[in-house]
């Protein structure tokens, strides 16, 4: 028991005397596990997939990076008996000098095709946006999806844009004179 | 091992754990990051909110962008504890958000060097402290300026209606000291100047609703409209994957546009309409716009619109009119269908001069039920 008990503080000695530095990251889970957590909070990325009718008959697509807000992350910073000379940058409360940064490169070029392809057809259910209706136009909500690559494969997660109540949301947009009438007289004004 | 030895050994063993506590404690510097209340001390940071902005350009196509918003309900507090040993702690936001966070517990111990930089430290603060006492008493002059300046220009708009109006009643009183024309472009002028008076008496009141009196100013003779504004969507996670929720409906904005209201100068061209207000109960719905120069109107390029609040204007193709289009003539007959709902509408006339310019013309109308 005495022996024991020796060992155990001399180790807590030399552990003492040599420190440590450095920081470690982890997962948070829930708002419990949020209050009690301790450290510097961010979120991990994730890729996205945003479509949206751009009022001219056509669709624009793209891939955006952003925080993926439903995973939490914090890291906590600490130098005991040793040095610790740390520097963490954040872009948009993601960050970027963790080896958890997800890039452009995890999403694999040639599905990029596929996910642009499987939004296209989401869209198609949508009403499409008719340059020719008059001084108001109406654009269909955007739509975002989460791009979730796992082991079977890839999917996009999400869908059109919504209000508050669920019910779908039509864009409004107003043409103003002179650019209704450039369109009309042909660019002519 | 009797007791006796055992007693000898635990005072050995107390004193190197707490040698032990002491050297660790001695130099120890961590980071405290928890979620912030209204009471916490430290350095305040929010996570963000991604969004998508979708915003409606003028020439009918929407511009969609990826915006991150601090978000108040994950706002967080940093300290740094340090126990005999010094730390740099360096922390940059930006828009309320993390943007560098560097810890150097390397450095040396508190020193000349330190109190020197303290001292600059509070310079600066000083400093700071008089340069903002400067830009707010700067700000409140030239927000008085700006008041004194909107509501006097107001004001002279004001006597000149007034004047405008004198003159009004007494061409009503004396019919027969001037003709119909030069009574049609006094109503014209005073319509054109009670519009101004609007948009100053507008003006002023955003002069004095903003801090420093300093706003995007459309001038006092531009055209209010409508136009629908911004749309954002907050994205929130759901499940494995995503939702898009706008944040509120989408708002009518008033909107400026360039040129007079009713008697648009365009090109050197001059119009206006024998009168804006048409009632059902009229014998004629027909409008004469007087032209100052000879026009050929295009009328299936011209027509009528009604902008509205709710999703779909009001459009009547101009071949539906009853347009006057001979070539060449300064007076051009527009008559309006019986069954025009009652409302304010705006007559875009497409005209070719001589000269072989192609213009539009947009004139206000108010078809009226009674």
């Amino acid at each position: 028991m005495i022996r024991t008990t020796r060992i155990a503080l001399v180790c807590a000695l030399v552990e003492s005397i040599v420190g440590c530095a450095g920081y470690t990251a982890r997962p948070v889970a829930n708002a419990a596990e949020d209050a009690a957590a301790d450290g510097i909070r961010y979120y991990e990325m994730a890729p996205y997939l945003l479509i949206y009718a751009d009022g001219k008959g056509g669709i624009t697509s793209s891939i955006e990076m952003m925080p993926d807000t439903s995973r939490r992350m914090v890291m906590d910073l600490h130098a005991f008996a040793a040095k610790n000379n740390t520097t963490l940058t954040f872009v948009n409360g993601v960050l970027t000098t963790s080896k958890f940064i997800v890039d452009n490169t995890v999403v694999p070029a040639s599905i990029v095709g596929t996910i642009k392809t499987l939004g296209l057809a989401a869209m198609n259910n949508a009403a499409m946006n008719d340059p020719g209706s008059g001084t108001v136009r109406q654009v269909p909500a955007p739509y975002l999806f989460k791009i979730v690559i796992d082991k079977d494969g890839t999917r996009l997660v999400g869908g059109q844009g919504v209000d508050g109540d669920n019910n779908p949301v039509t864009i409004q947009v107003t043409v103003t004179s002179e650019a209704a009438s450039a369109t009309s007289l042909g660019g002519q004004l | 091992m009797s007791r006796a030895a055992t007693t000898d050994v635990l005072p050995r063993v107390h004193l190197a754990l707490i040698a032990a506590v002491l050297v660790g404690a001695g130099c120890t510097t961590t980071l405290d990051g928890h979620p912030a209340t209204a009471d916490s001390q430290g350095l305040r940071y929010h996570l963000p909110a991604p969004h998508i902005y979708m915003a409606p350009q003028s020439d009918g196509s929407v511009r969609a962008q990826v915006k991150y918003l601090p978000d108040p309900n994950n706002t967080y507090t940093l300290n740094l504890n340090s126990y005999l040993t010094s730390a740099t702690f360096n922390v940059e936001t930006k828009d309320g958000m993390l943007t560098t966070v560097s810890l150097d517990t390397d450095s040396t111990a508190m020193s000349v060097a330190g109190v020197q930089a303290a001292t600059e430290i509070r310079k600066a603060q000083i400093a700071a402290e008089q340069s903002e006492e400067k830009a707010r008493k700067a700000q409140e002059q030239a927000k008085q300026e700006a008041v004194n300046n909107a509501d006097e220009t107001a004001r002279v708009q004001r006597e000149k209606l007034a004047l405008l109006i004198d003159k009004q009643k007494f061409y009503t009183a004396h019919p027969k000291l001037n003709d119909e024309k030069t009574r049609l472009d006094l109503e014209l002028e005073i319509s054109q100047e009670r519009l101004k008076l609007e948009q100053m008496e507008r003006r002023l009141g955003l002069v004095r609703a903003t801090p420093n009196g300093a706003f995007n100013d459309p001038g006092a003779t531009a055209i209010v409209g409508k136009a629908y504004g911004p749309v954002l969507f907050r994205v929130l996670p759901v499940g494995e994957g995503v939702k898009l929720v706008a944040v509120e409906a989408q708002a009518v904005l008033d909107a400026t546009a360039g040129g007079p209201a009713a008697a648009p100068a365009v090109g050197g061209l001059v119009a206006h309409p024998d009168r804006f207000e048409i009632k059902r109960a009229d014998t004629q719905h027909e409008i004469v716009v007087h032209f100052s120069h000879p026009v050929t109107v295009d009328a299936n390029a011209s027509r009528l619109v009604r902008p509205s609040e709710s999703a779909t204007a009001v459009v009547i193709a101009g071949n539906k009119l009853k347009i006057s289009a001979a070539s060449g003539n300064t007076e051009v007959m527009v008559g309006l269908p019986n069954t025009l709902p009652p409302g304010n509408y705006r007559l875009d006339l497409i005209v070719q001069r001589d000269s072989g310019e192609r213009k539009m013309v947009s004139l206000r109308v108010s078809w009226l039920e009674n």
